[in-house]
């Protein structure tokens, strides 16, 4: 047994010596990424192979760089707070072709620019999401929550105590990030050139025109 | 002033399509690349309306929309003709600010995000098109959030309880009852969840299209036991799609009703 077994009931076949060690754990964490139902977790990897979170990451990453550079159809991804194995993007069409139900239709100009305003500024009610978007998103709003991109997180207190939006694990995975702090920062206005020249909160436009 | 600037022979762009007023603002700014912070309002708003015009047959909730904007910027407009309070004794800090600002604080925001959204975009173009052996963005959602409804006996009203919380907070009003109650020690009699599926059943069936009141059900029960075990029959049957729980509005009472198929139905572990 290697010095990181956990669990005492532990019955799986695992060699010793640090080669060898390791190559049984990239082995086994290949077979969990394939039957994962959802990213799987260094936590959920260490907790099943009984070997430290440290080392499950590590050789995750490991694995991550052998699928790169075998040109394997697979990639190894990290993804909405776990691991995945996945087809590489450029077999989309073939895998498609097989399996039509995986299309994953692209989503709407609306159904984006709702996203943006929700992931930048959650938890918000949908009327704040009307007034920067400046058109009416009940129906956008309610096609993302059945589509499990967006959900409800809570009301706010108040008047009418209106229901407060955010965005689901699944919005990670459907953009592929890893975390919310993965999403690109929230870009300067594509005018930002005055807004920066002016200094302040340059939202102002020019005095005295 | 703006007012005067030279008025172009205005065409519109019939085939774009604009998320609302704010993109269409956006759009005409850009086109005419004039600088947002000090916008030529005059020229933006007969060229907003020339649009609007061109677009003609526009669903109403949208066109509302436009329309609201529409006002707005010729109420800017007719506030930048007004004359500036020249002497300093006029101080209603309202006119010292520019007309515009409002709108251009949104326009600004605004297009924060829909750059933002094209980043998004970009990102799930790549990312959709991974596939994960199970699940990923295109697999399949969790689980439905409610039970399929049984074909048939639609009740007139009402909608299935928003969740399970609900219905579990009938079966505790009734716990508290019961609990209440003086109770003598008796043998204990044994209740499963099969035989109270058939009574129930039967009972439903029985009440056909009326249904019976979910709370109504469970306090027909003499022990907490029985109330429970009562409570798991209704839920098994409902995971079963048949029966159909419906609650009147919130806080309504809940009724229960038997599909059609239910008659003579068992459950199927017969435990």
């Amino acid at each position: 047994m290697d010095a990181t077994a956990g669990t005492p009931e532990d019955d799986r076949v695992r060699p010793t010596g640090d080669g060898r060690a390791r190559e049984w754990l990239m082995s086994a964490l290949e077979a969990l990424l394939l039957v994962a139902p959802e990213p799987l977790t260094t936590g959920q990897a260490a907790a099943v192979t009984g070997v430290e979170e440290e080392e499950v990451r590590v050789v995750l990453e490991a694995l991550k760089q052998e699928y790169a550079s075998r040109r394997s159809g697979l990639e190894v991804v990290e993804v909405a707070g776990g691991w995945r194995l996945v087809t590489r993007a450029e077999f989309d069409g073939l895998v498609t072709r097989l399996e039509p139900s995986r299309t994953v239709p692209p989503l709407s100009p609306a159904a984006l620019e709702t996203l943006a305003v929700v992931a930048y500024r959650q938890p918000l009610t949908r009327a704040e999401i009307e007034a920067v978007r400046g058109v009416r998103c009940e129906g956008v709003l309610a096609t993302l929550v059945e589509r499990g991109l967006v959900e409800e997180v809570g009301r706010r207190e108040g008047p009418g105590r209106p229901i407060l939006y955010g965005i689901t694990r699944r919005f990670l995975e459907y953009f592929g990030l890893r975390e919310l702090g993965d999403l690109p920062s929230l870009p300067e206005t594509a005018e930002g050139r005055d807004e920066r020249a002016t200094g302040g909160n340059g939202a102002a436009p020019r005095a005295g025109s | 002033m703006h007012g005067s600037a030279l008025e172009r022979p205005a065409y519109t762009v019939r085939l774009e399509v604009f998320e609302g007023p704010l993109d269409l603002l956006l759009h005409l700014i850009r086109r005419e690349q004039v600088d947002i912070y000090d916008i030529p309002i005059a020229r933006i708003t007969q060229q907003y309306l020339d649009h609007l015009e061109g677009l003609g047959a526009l669903d109403l909730d949208m066109a509302s929309e436009f329309l609201v904007m529409a006002a707005t910027l010729m109420d800017i407009k007719s506030r930048m003709l007004l004359p500036r309070a020249s002497t300093p004794e006029v101080l209603d800090p309202s006119e010292l600010v520019d007309p515009r600002r409002e709108l251009v604080e949104r326009l600004l925001e605004y297009s924060r995000y829909k750059e933002a959204a094209r980043q998004l975009a970009e990102l799930a173009e790549h990312s959709r098109k991974r596939h994960a052996r199970f699940g990923g963005p295109g697999g399949p959602l969790p689980r439905p959030a409610r039970p399929a409804a049984p074909p048939g006996a639609e009740p007139s009203e009402g909608k299935p309880p928003e969740s399970l919380s609900v219905l579990v907070a009938a079966l505790q009003r009734v716990l508290r009852e019961l609990g209440d109650r003086p109770t003598t020690e008796v043998p204990r009699e044994p209740v499963s969840v099969a035989e109270k599926i058939e009574e129930l059943v039967r009972d439903l069936v029985a009440a056909g299209e009326h249904g019976l009141d979910f709370v109504g059900v469970l306090r027909r029960s003499r022990t907490r036991r029985e109330a429970v075990v009562v409570f798991l029959a209704l839920l098994e049957l409902w995971r079963q799609g048949k029966v159909k729980v419906v609650q009147t509005g919130p806080f309504g009472p809940l009724r229960v009703w038997a599909a059609p198929d239910v008659q003579g139905w068992r459950w199927p572990s017969g435990a």
